[in-house]
């Protein structure tokens, strides 16, 4: 049965409006109002339109209801700047990405949860403090914000959406956090903005997520949890310049900008230092990081589609299950080239070894 | 060019400072043979820094009568330091030091104008001016001996005839007043008034940057400033000099992570 949800989600996720897919599949607005409300379904010949315009396969039309996060789940960072369109896209691939999350569950014991409720901690400083402890990292420098995150139990997701307002958000399914991040960011602002997005999953878990409040305390949070107060104070530069900040913030991997904002307030640097260094750090371009780290990358994901791939089952036959893009897929991967993966059917080495079924609705 | 010159040395035409006098009250007018007279005279009666004050308490009861206070100084020097370490080596290389230089007197005046003082730009040089008229200060560059207590410093390079002016006027102050610790009040009788430079020294090898506040008295015969009437020592800056990268090893980070993944049966 068609699924009008279905639809409006797909509309949505490639930024579409209901007048835009009117006008592109040759229907008015009405008849598409229609279609997602349910009051009646499109014609076949409609549906291949609707296919061939947002690029989702004719089964993903028949599914079942789909988990979506809502806007007042999700905690987005910079919302105020986004336009609802660059929300909803940034939600509709958080959809795919919890129905693909679903589905891998079933086959992978994946790290349970191990994020604690600390909004009662007394500031969000403190809970950066906390967590670290609980954690077992004390004052150590996080080489990988995503692996830490995977391994305590966050899925972690990359939204490719080519638009600056998007930096990241998070949410939590049941007892299950997930954080996406956009790609397009240098990988000190991806970090910056992972701790940011782990500062809400701890933080506001059961409080609404948004606000400027919510978003300063994320903010400090964030810099807290990067640059632990004693660790920067052991490793500061002894009179702050420019270059001392790009050489120094490899320690933390974090921007020019992040550091000089945590250098000032764990007291090492004074007011008008710390607005010298902001206006010389606005001077070269506060978008361009200068010695801009290698990229972080999700590391369950390859090993999940490996294994799977050991199996014989590729990533195509993946989003064949699930009935949606492959392309859908790759764009919450991180890009990664997963060898092999999206080649061909590799031959099964294992030939006794229970192959995978996957069957299509 | 006509900046740079400016900035950095005035130029060393220092034959001319007689014919550049007349800006300066004329009780002071000192001619350039003066000054190298003073210099033979003092050399012989006194050694360099008459007085040189590095004790904080002497510091600052120096400069709290000169209507100062070293954290402003500090600040101004260090903003200077600010601006050269920006600068890479695309950038040409007269500028680093140049910018330096601009940057602390900006700075400088940024922290002295909303209590009182002036900017008086007199040809090239830049001065910043208390409200009475009679301290004025002045940016240099000084070599190694700059903030060393044990030494006398030397400007980094040749000063030009408004320097030369500032200088003999000074001079001219000891003989008149004979006392070393001047006050501005008493210069505000004869309408005349001191000139301090601001010194300050980039040391990469002792990785600092020091600083003075200090009343010339002598320029040598290179044009270069070289005598004190009172030496005011500031507080060091440490830096990290050169951009050394920080070496792995030293860098504590958490251990590669390794998440396990498990089919489920």
């Amino acid at each position: 049965m068609f699924n009008p949800n279905r639809l409006s989600l797909a509309r949505r996720r490639k930024g579409l409006t209901k007048s835009g897919l009117a006008t592109q599949i040759g229907v008015d607005l009405r008849s598409v109002s229609a279609y997602e409300s349910g009051e009646y379904p499109p014609s076949e010949d409609t549906l291949h339109k609707i296919h061939s315009v947002l690029n989702f396969p004719i089964d993903f039309f028949f599914g079942d209801d789909l988990e979506q996060p809502r806007p007042d789940v999700a905690s987005f960072r910079a919302l105020s700047k986004m336009k609802a369109s660059q929300r909803d896209m940034a939600l509709g691939q958080g959809a795919i990405a919890l129905h693909l999350n679903q589905w891998l569950e079933k086959r992978f014991e994946l790290p349970q949860s191990q994020l604690p409720d600390l909004s009662r901690e007394r500031s969000p400083e403190a809970a950066a403090d906390s967590l670290r402890r609980y954690w077992g990292i004390g004052e150590l420098a996080i080489r990988n914000m995503i692996h830490l995150l995977e391994a305590k139990g966050v899925r972690v997701f990359s939204l490719a959406i080519d638009a600056r307002e998007v930096d990241a958000f998070s949410m939590w399914k049941d007892t299950t956090p997930f954080i996406f991040l956009n790609s397009n960011k240098s990988s000190e602002h991806s970090r910056f903005d992972a701790a940011h997005e782990l500062g809400h999953l701890v933080l506001h878990r059961h409080a609404a997520p948004q606000g400027r409040e919510a978003e300063k305390e994320a903010d400090m949070f964030a810099s807290a949890f990067l640059m632990p107060r004693s660790s920067v104070i052991a490793n500061a530069p002894r009179f702050s310049t420019l270059p001392d900040l790009i050489r120094t913030k490899r320690i933390w991997i974090t921007s020019v900008a992040a550091l000089n904002y945590r250098l000032h307030s764990v007291g090492m640097i004074s007011d008008w230092h710390y607005r010298t260094l902001c206006i010389q750090i606005a001077k070269n371009g506060r978008a361009n990081e200068p010695n801009e780290a290698p990229r972080e990358t999700s590391q369950i994901l390859p090993k999940i589609f490996a294994a799977l791939y050991r199996e014989g089952v590729t990533r195509s036959d993946v989003a064949r299950a699930l009935a949606v893009p492959q392309s859908e897929l790759e764009q919450l991967m991180f890009g990664l080239a997963l060898a092999g993966i999206d080649g061909g059917r590799p031959q099964t080495r294992h030939a006794s070894s229970a192959r995978l079924t996957l069957i299509q609705k | 060019m006509e900046f740079l010159i400016a900035a950095q040395g005035e130029s060393k035409f220092i034959t001319h400072a007689s014919r550049d006098t007349s800006s300066f009250s004329s009780s002071f007018v000192v001619h350039f043979s003066e000054v190298k007279e003073g210099k033979n005279t003092m050399a012989s009666a006194t050694p360099v820094g008459f007085a040189t004050y590095s004790d904080p308490n002497d510091r600052r009861t120096r400069l709290a009568e000169l209507g100062l206070a070293a954290e402003m100084l500090v600040q101004a020097v260090q903003r200077g330091h600010s601006a050269w370490a920006n600068c890479t080596l695309n950038h040409p290389r007269l500028f680093p030091g140049i910018s330096a230089w601009a940057e602390a007197v900006n700075a400088l005046r940024e922290l002295l104008i909303p209590l009182g003082w002036n900017r008086s730009d007199e040809g090239n040089l830049p001065f910043t001016v208390n409200e009475a008229g009679n301290v004025a200060l002045c940016v240099s560059t000084g070599d190694e001996a700059t903030g060393r207590v044990d030494e006398s410093p030397c400007t980094k390079s040749s000063k030009g005839p408004r320097t030369a002016n500032a200088v003999a006027v000074n001079q001219r102050q000891l003989t008149l007043f004979g006392d070393i610790r001047l006050q501005p009040e008493d210069l505000a009788n004869v309408n005349g008034r001191m000139t301090w430079l601001l010194l300050m020294h980039r040391d990469l090898r002792a990785r600092e940057v020091r600083c003075e506040l200090s009343r010339p008295v002598n320029m040598n015969e290179d044009g270069r400033v070289d005598g004190w009437a009172e030496r005011i020592i500031l507080p060091v800056t440490p830096i990290d000099g050169d951009t050394v990268e920080i070496p792995d090893s030293e860098i504590s980070q958490t251990p590669n992570i390794v998440v396990n993944v498990t089919r489920r049966a």
